[in-house]
């Protein structure tokens, strides 16, 4: 017999704990963003060798600036989704998920399986937390959380290779043999079958 | 089954058809009844294990196709397009299923303003200044700036905690009450009495 003390101090002793019954490494949900390394140094970097500059070239046209920018949701994603490239792109895509009370999720959600899937050479930068309202304070008209730079002879190899040795690589097993089809192999085995 | 083993099953037993869901883009390059069957088999076993599923999954614009029930990957089965609204409206996310060619939309707030530039014409300095946010976020833990700001916060907090001490109430309610008590009668304390 235990009282009804004992009974719950037993209980106490157990800790409640969530546990993600769907993640799996196959479908890998919670990894869907790349994680970046020293995020301060990634923001850090971007504000220096970038947004600083843009502050300047407020009163200059977009195409006009040193450096390829580009903000337009559809045309990123346009971009993105293109199947065979004549000339594959180098680009890095920052992307503001982080502050959802100016961007909706819904609009981000898709864009990792993008950005995995695309043929172009791009690097999936998240960013923290009020980056958005950074990035809008350096003139740039942002409206979707969507900031891709092209890589070009404009942009410092050294930043580049700064940023990217700060974001891991992700791994989406369930995505890797999605553009190839591969019909099964089938054959017709021979046998016999008694006659009824 | 005792339980351990029956939460163990369970557990198996929806990843593998979670699993399963996420195969079929790959298997299948048209449209095709499976990928409904499998989702409703998924829906269905969550269900029965009384599981809630989180809303990235059961929203119309999450991650199945309302229709069809396949996968969601924007490029492959999945066209995405944003239509922004005439000015002062929202604009508005459309998803369109290349197998069944349902859409679905969804209503995203209205277009933010262009920024004001800020500190065109001065240096970078003042234009930093400007940004609180991110010089907020940015700064380091080792900063000296933001150890000032630390140290005042907790003597801050220090201080309060002091005063929501119960001796430090009850003193204050002493106090207020003895103000009372010394001033002169006024009308109101007279009524209610």
């Amino acid at each position: 017999m235990s009282s009804l003390k004992a009974l719950d101090k037993k209980v106490a002793t157990r800790k409640q704990v969530y546990k993600p019954i769907l993640s799996s490494p196959y479908v890998n949900d919670l990894g869907q963003w790349p994680h970046v390394n020293e995020q301060s140094v990634v923001v850090e970097l971007l504000k220096s060798t970038i947004l600083n500059k843009c502050v300047h070239l407020t009163n200059v046209e977009m195409s006009q600036w040193p450096w390829s920018l580009e903000i337009d949701y559809n045309k990123i994603v346009s971009l993105l989704s293109e199947k065979t490239p004549a000339t594959p792109l180098h680009m890095f895509l920052f992307v503001c998920n982080k502050d959802t009370k100016f961007v909706p999720s819904i609009l981000l959600q898709q864009i990792p399986t993008l950005a995995y899937l695309c043929p172009h050479d791009v690097t999936l930068v998240q960013l923290p937390t009020g980056s958005f309202e950074m990035i809008r304070n350096s003139g740039i008209n942002l409206q979707n959380g969507l900031l891709l730079l092209h890589i070009n002879d404009q942009i410092d190899p050294k930043f580049v290779s700064a940023i990217k040795e700060r974001v891991q690589p992700t791994t989406q097993p369930w995505l890797d043999d999605l553009n190839e089809y591969r019909s099964t192999q089938l054959d017709l085995l021979t046998t016999t079958q008694p006659i009824r | 089954m005792n339980r351990e083993q029956k939460t163990r099953f369970r557990d198996r037993h929806l990843r593998y058809q979670y699993d399963l869901l996420h195969c079929l883009p790959s298997v299948t390059q048209r449209p095709d009844s499976l990928s409904g069957l499998y989702l409703k088999k998924f829906y269905n076993a969550t269900k029965r294990y009384q599981l809630t599923l989180p809303t990235q999954l059961t929203d119309p614009m999450g991650m199945f196709c309302t229709q069809c029930g396949v996968v969601r990957v924007a490029g492959v089965n999945m066209e995405m397009e944003r239509h922004v609204g005439a000015k002062g409206k929202g604009s508005s996310l459309t998803y369109k299923c290349l197998y069944c060619s349902k859409s679905n939309d969804s209503m995203l707030g209205p277009e933010l303003a262009a920024p004001q530039p800020i500190a065109t014409a001065t240096s970078g300095k003042n234009s930093r200044s400007n940004t609180p946010i991110s010089t907020g976020k940015v700064s380091k833990p080792g900063n000296n700036n933001s150890s000032i700001n630390n140290s005042a916060k907790a003597k801050a907090r220090a201080k309060k905690r002091k005063n929501n001490s119960l001796s430090n109430l009850l003193s204050q309610k002493n106090k207020e009450n003895k103000k009372k008590n010394s001033g002169i009668l006024s009308l109101e304390s007279f009524m209610q009495k």
